[in-house]
């Protein structure tokens, strides 16, 4: 089990904020690229100079995220992006096209690997620690998530700086669009999300995350099974910890709210008993969607006393699910607890 | 010695020295390199020295559907990985149904790019999108989809150390006890975009590479694929399989100095490999041989050679760089570094730095150049260092 001291929020909603929870930003369809802070005083400005915008929001939902903990330095930074910082993309290639491969300007391409986000905050901090990118469309956070979780349970570190970065621009929306990216969710959003988590519990504390799972089974009882694992804080296949005793119809009593990408998706494999919070209607879609989820099952537990433990649900595509349990800080996984279960 | 809890069983490459592990002990030992001007790529850069797989997609479609079929609108990369992958899954006696209780974990940084760069700036019908196909993790879906999908499919993306990241994270998900097979490794295709970004960064030799040596001038970029099955002790004892070696340790650490350049005393190369030996619970002495990340810049063998000395101090094992046989094959490089080191020591051999002729000034050591010493490599360690200062670092026990 691992705990979350502190995070911060850059996506369509106001930006380190809350707000949303009472009076969210409403979009309809399409791009709505996220709102963000003045970064004059969040980022010294030389180094701020040299930055993209998406290396902004990192570098500042990191300092923020890390503030929120009383956390100077990370030992290690675990990052999550579907497609990395697209605009450099974007421009490299058109410079190329337009110079026929002549005097191109390499910033634009050394800013476009996926692991510019990481590697900026770690040179903004001096951080040497462990420093890794995952990039796998939606399960880019559950898999940088799942990394981090056994750093900590491993004792590898002690903390960790986990963060999701996309960015939409206007082009590669409209090609993603045309290809279904984006059927069936409410709209298409930007997200930065970062995380401080700690391996043991303190004073910061807001969460308890006992478990993540990711599966590429599409199978209902497989997806049921893959999700309890999560809830309960048990890694491994059932019946080696002893702790498989059939698995629940429904999830009630297990989780008290469940936030989903797809209500749809979650109905069929949950049932309706436990409430759901369809997140992308107020955050969108994206390829780091699923860490604004986790922020906002964290935010719903800090705000309404009467929740002790969310169920995270995101999948890609049908291609793979995640799950991920958070719950309140003296939250005692099945392990933990005396006489099994 | 700490224990060791996780085995290679099986190993599957695809590089500019050819398709498989047969083929790469024959080009390693007889010092065949498979830099050449580009043949495939079209690019203006037609002289520039490339590690190419001389085959075109068709071709490379047609060998692998002599096996089973391949997904419509696989790239390059994917093609690749899906060789190299073939390749290891057979040599662990794993078949198309074990693969959904074992988990992939690929990496690359280019994915789909290649198709990328022929439409995205010509926005025309809706048959040329292949905007799905772009991003890292669809390659790594892509082949998985080949085998009927994993357990869990995940891709990492830390520039030119990523499929030493992907090791690591195996290792730590059959550890961690949340899975008993993982296979792990990446794949990585030549593309305009990426040979235009080395070149714009000027660290590309006009000439073949020469890794270590006084007056090299850069690297060639390369393409390919390499995958190791990585397995839980009691999953290969279970299954009869026998281990090619063990993951004695690995580390990961950031130079954290700037995005492109390698500090002077190579901080983050130092850190990984003490943190690796540290981890494996080893002294520098019980390393034989080191694959360096020797890319053939300026900047990087100095800074690599650096944190070597540090690391070794005045007993340096045998180093050398095969990048002048495959290229750099950036985010691939690690597995198929990782593969070409396992190769040598089964075989008891010393891969060679071709091209070397005069040691750098700075440095003590000069890199393996007899292609016929030949020894007991008993633990070697693979370096893979990447844009951003991610550094990584695998060491392997023979078993």
């Amino acid at each position: 089990m691992v705990y979350v001291d502190g995070m911060a929020q850059i996506t369509p909603q106001e930006p380190f904020s809350d707000k949303w929870y009472d009076a969210p930003v409403t979009y309809g369809h399409g791009l709505h690229p996220a709102i963000d802070p003045s970064f004059a005083g969040l980022i010294p400005a030389a180094a701020a100079r040299r930055m993209s915008l998406l290396q902004k929001r990192a570098v500042a939902t990191a300092l923020s995220a890390m503030s929120a903990a009383s956390l100077e330095m990370p030992d290690a930074i675990v990052t999550g992006t579907g497609a990395g910082t697209m605009k450099n993309s974007e421009r490299f290639l058109s410079d190329m096209i337009e110079g026929k491969g002549e005097g191109l300007s390499p910033t634009p391409f050394i800013n476009s690997t996926h692991n510019t986000l990481a590697a900026t905050v770690a040179i903004t901090l001096g951080c040497r620690g462990y420093n890794t990118t995952y990039s796998h469309n939606g399960i880019s956070f559950p898999a940088a998530l799942m990394d981090s979780v056994m750093g900590l349970e491993s004792g590898c570190f002690g903390s960790v700086l986990l963060s999701s970065h996309d960015e939409l621009p206007e082009h590669y929306y409209r090609l993603l669009d045309d290809a279904g990216e984006f059927d069936g969710e409410p709209f298409a959003g930007e997200h930065s999300v970062s995380f401080v988590l700690r391996a043991v519990r303190n004073e910061h504390t807001l969460a308890a995350v006992p478990g993540v799972e990711i599966t590429a089974s599409a199978r209902e009882e497989d997806l049921r099974k893959t999700a309890f694992r999560a809830c309960r804080g048990v890694t491994g296949e059932p019946g080696r910890n002893g702790a498989w005793q059939g698995i629940p119809d429904t999830f009630q009593g297990i989780a008290d709210m469940i936030v989903t990408g797809d209500p749809d998706s979650s109905r069929k494999i949950f049932g309706d008993q436990v409430p759901m919070f369809p997140y992308k209607e107020v955050f969108g879609g994206g390829f780091s969607a699923p860490a604004a989820s986790l922020y906002a099952a964290i935010t719903f537990l800090r705000r309404n006393p009467s929740l002790n433990g969310i169920l995270v649900h995101n999948h890609y595509k049908n291609r793979q699910h995640s799950f991920i349990f958070a719950a309140r800080p003296d939250f005692v996984p099945v392990r933990e607890r005396s006489g099994g279960f | 010695m700490r224990q060791r809890d996780v085995f290679v069983t099986g190993m599957g490459a695809v590089s500019a020295i050819g398709n498989g592990t047969e083929a790469f002990s024959e080009a390693l030992r007889s010092c065949r390199s498979g830099i050449s001007c580009p043949k495939v790529l079209d690019t203006v850069h037609s002289a520039l020295p490339v590690g190419e797989v001389g085959l075109g997609n068709d071709a490379l479609k047609a060998l692998l559907e002599k096996r089973m079929p391949v997904p419509d609108f696989s790239t390059r990369a994917a093609l690749l990985g899906m060789l190299a992958l073939d390749e290891a899954l057979e040599s662990a006696s794993l078949y198309k149904d074990d693969c959904r209780k074992m988990v992939l974990v690929s990496s690359t940084a280019v994915g789909g790019m290649d198709e990328t760069e022929k439409y995205y700036p010509f926005p025309g019908s809706v048959e040329e999108n292949l905007i799905d196909r772009h991003d890292c993790g669809a390659m790594t879906d892509a082949i998985a989809a080949r085998y009927g999908g994993f357990s869990m499919q995940a891709t990492v993306s830390t520039a030119c150390s990523a499929a030493l990241n992907a090791i690591i994270f195996g290792c730590n998900l059959i550890k961690s006890g949340r899975a008993d097979i993982v296979v792990a490794g990446g794949a990585e295709c030549l593309s305009k975009y990426h040979l235009n970004g080395f070149n714009s960064l000027r660290i590309l030799d006009s000439r073949r590479c020469r890794p270590f040596d006084k007056d090299r001038a850069g690297l060639n970029l390369g393409e390919g694929a390499g995958f190791l099955v990585l397995e839980s002790l009691s999953s290969a004892r279970s299954r009869n399989v026998s281990a090619i070696a063990s993951v004695a340790g690995y580390a990961n650490r950031c130079d954290a100095y700037h995005q492109t350049a390698s500090s002077d005393s190579g901080e983050g190369a130092y850190l990984c490999m003490s943190s690796a030996l540290e981890y494996a619970g080893l002294a520098p002495s019980d390393i034989s041989y080191v694959n360096a990340h020797g890319t053939g810049t300026p900047n990087n063998d100095l800074s690599e050679g650096r944190a070597i000395e540090r690391v070794f101090g005045a007993c340096v094992p045998r180093v050398s760089s095969t990048k002048a046989f495959t290229g750099h094959t950036t985010a691939a490089s690690g597995a198929i570094e990782s593969i070409i080191s396992l190769i040598a020591m089964r075989e008891r051999f010393y891969p060679v730095s071709l091209g070397f002729s005069e040691k750098i000034d700075e440095l003590s050591f000069v890199p393996v150049t007899d292609s016929r010493a030949c020894g007991e490599l008993r633990r070697i360690m693979v370096n893979a260092f990447g844009f951003g200062g991610n550094d990584s670092c695998v060491i392997y026990e023979k078993c």
